[in-house]
């Protein structure tokens, strides 16, 4: 798929040091609207036998497991109001950010929690209580995970322990992934010039 | 000899980096007249029989064993001491001999030129005719297998000061720390500029207008709606919605099996459209 994400304002420069085609950012929100949310709808729906699997039927007022593609395009259509997903609450994020500050590790948010958290406050702020308080958590827990990513990537290629890359988000993982291998592929040559010095001597 | 051409060849990095020029040490009886092969002509000190080459021509001659090349200043002992120091406030593209601005990589090449020159020494006639020589030659060597190691201590420490940079990079003018990093910091640099600024450009563009975004749902508020305007208008829309819109929709969705994601989104939409027209007329 294209990236769209572009839209007219800056053309994407591609880099030309990468030689994998890593997933954009668009692509990325592309997948997360397979993630499953539950729904309030409005409207009556039978059953679907999608090849992605059964969604529904839909009864209205009665809450429903449906892909975020089809709860946005319901919401949109002012025929569904979306449940925020747990995590997605005032009190949750701000355990997530206590969590985040106390521990050098990355606290258990979801993977795509930034795809879905901007897609849901985008197309269902009336939806989300708090939603500007919540848009401000989301954003100093990126902060914050930014700098620690920043930091794990000196110590991973300085020495020979892994940081551990567990509860780390998808879009984190496309804006740590250029750098770091470039990084990586320069200490690689550098360390084999050092390596072979020692089997010689 | 087998010659076989490096992948980095045709690379201008690395022609930039073999420019540099190195202080050779001739190895072998030379006549004035063979330097003039080298096409350099400059004349040859007779004491300490030492002259300045291109890196590239010292690594070809060294792999023939004509030459030994002279580890330059700028990855000797004392700059490795000084980078130790202080990693990020070094300067490394105007040190001098140091590859202008392709430090790591002429490093990296020279510590493996000397590393190469260890190794092949015993077997070398020229070594074993002149045994003294080369024991005094490998006890010098030695000490340059440290390059390899300090150049990767160097790297890995200036590292985090390169990423922070790009990080800053994104608020305020950093040229003049850009000023001081060398080509294969400037590539990391980049690099992480780039990553970041594309992922600001994701998080704008949500706040902005989710219709720059292609995504399952929104491709199905456009397509559905285009099928529902042509609907409306009783014109003959792409066939697919045609289709969807002949049935009932509400027997259709069940049915939709073999359509894929999108077709079945846009005949939902149809379908919410459909619905909402029915109640509009009846209600």
């Amino acid at each position: 798929m294209a990236d769209t994400s572009g839209g007219g304002l800056a053309p994407a420069p591609v880099p030309s040091g990468a030689s994998l085609s890593p997933p954009s950012n668009s692509e990325l929100d592309f997948c997360a609207e397979n993630e499953f949310v539950t729904i309030v709808p409005a409207v009556r729906l039978p059953r679907m036998n999608l090849v992605t699997g059964t969604i529904g039927p839909l009864h209205p007022q009665r809450e429903t497991l449906v892909p975020l593609w089809l709860a946005l395009m319901l919401k949109r259509a002012g025929r569904a109001r979306i449940r925020p997903p747990e995590w997605l609450t005032e009190d949750a994020l701000r355990l997530y950010l206590k969590a985040e500050i106390a521990s050098s590790a990355f606290s258990p948010l979801p993977f795509r929690y930034l795809e879905i958290s901007q897609l849901i406050l985008q197309a269902a702020p009336d939806d989300v209580p708090g939603a500007t308080k919540i848009r401000a958590l989301i954003e100093d827990l990126r902060g914050r995970r930014a700098a620690k990513i920043r930091r794990g990537v000196a110590s991973v290629v300085s020495t020979d322990v892994l940081i551990s890359l567990s509860n780390m988000s998808a879009i984190e993982v496309n804006e740590l992934r250029p750098q770091l291998l470039q990084a990586l592929h320069v200490v690689n040559s550098l360390e084999k010039s050092s390596r072979v010095a020692d089997d010689a001597g | 000899m087998e010659e076989h051409i490096s992948p980095d060849y045709y690379d201008l990095d690395d022609i930039l980096a073999e420019q540099e020029r190195v202080t050779c040490q001739v190895r072998l009886r030379l006549r004035s007249s063979d330097l003039h092969l080298i096409g350099l002509g400059e004349p040859v000190d007779r004491k300490t029989k030492q002259f300045e080459i291109p890196f590239w021509l010292a690594q070809g001659l060294e792999s023939k064993m004509v030459v030994t090349t002279n580890v330059p200043r700028a990855f000797g002992p004392r700059a490795g001491a000084a980078l130790k120091a202080d990693p990020v406030g070094a300067d490394l593209r105007t040190v001098e001999g140091g590859g202008s601005g392709q430090y790591f990589r002429l490093g990296q090449k020279i510590a493996t030129l000397c590393v190469l020159h260890v190794t092949l020494l015993p077997f070398c006639h020229v070594a074993r005719s002149r045994a003294p020589d080369a024991i005094r030659l490998l006890l010098s060597r030695k000490q340059d297998y440290a390059l390899g190691e300090m150049l990767h201590e160097a790297y890995t420490s200036r590292l985090s000061h390169v990423l922070h940079t790009a990080h800053r990079a994104m608020a305020r003018d950093v040229s003049t720390d850009l000023e001081r990093l060398d080509a294969c910091e400037r590539e990391v640099f980049r690099l992480a500029y780039w990553a970041a600024s594309m992922s600001s450009h994701w998080r704008k563009s949500a706040g902005v207008s989710g219709l720059n975004r292609l995504t399952a749902s929104t491709l199905s508020r456009e397509v559905g709606g285009a099928a529902a305007a042509a609907a409306k208008r009783n014109l003959p829309g792409d066939s697919s919605f045609r289709a969807a819109d002949t049935r009932d929709p509400a027997g259709d969705a069940s049915g939709a099996a073999s359509l894929t994601g999108y077709e079945t989104a846009a005949s939902l939409a149809l379908a919410v459209t459909s619905t909402t027209q029915k109640k509009a007329r009846f209600g």
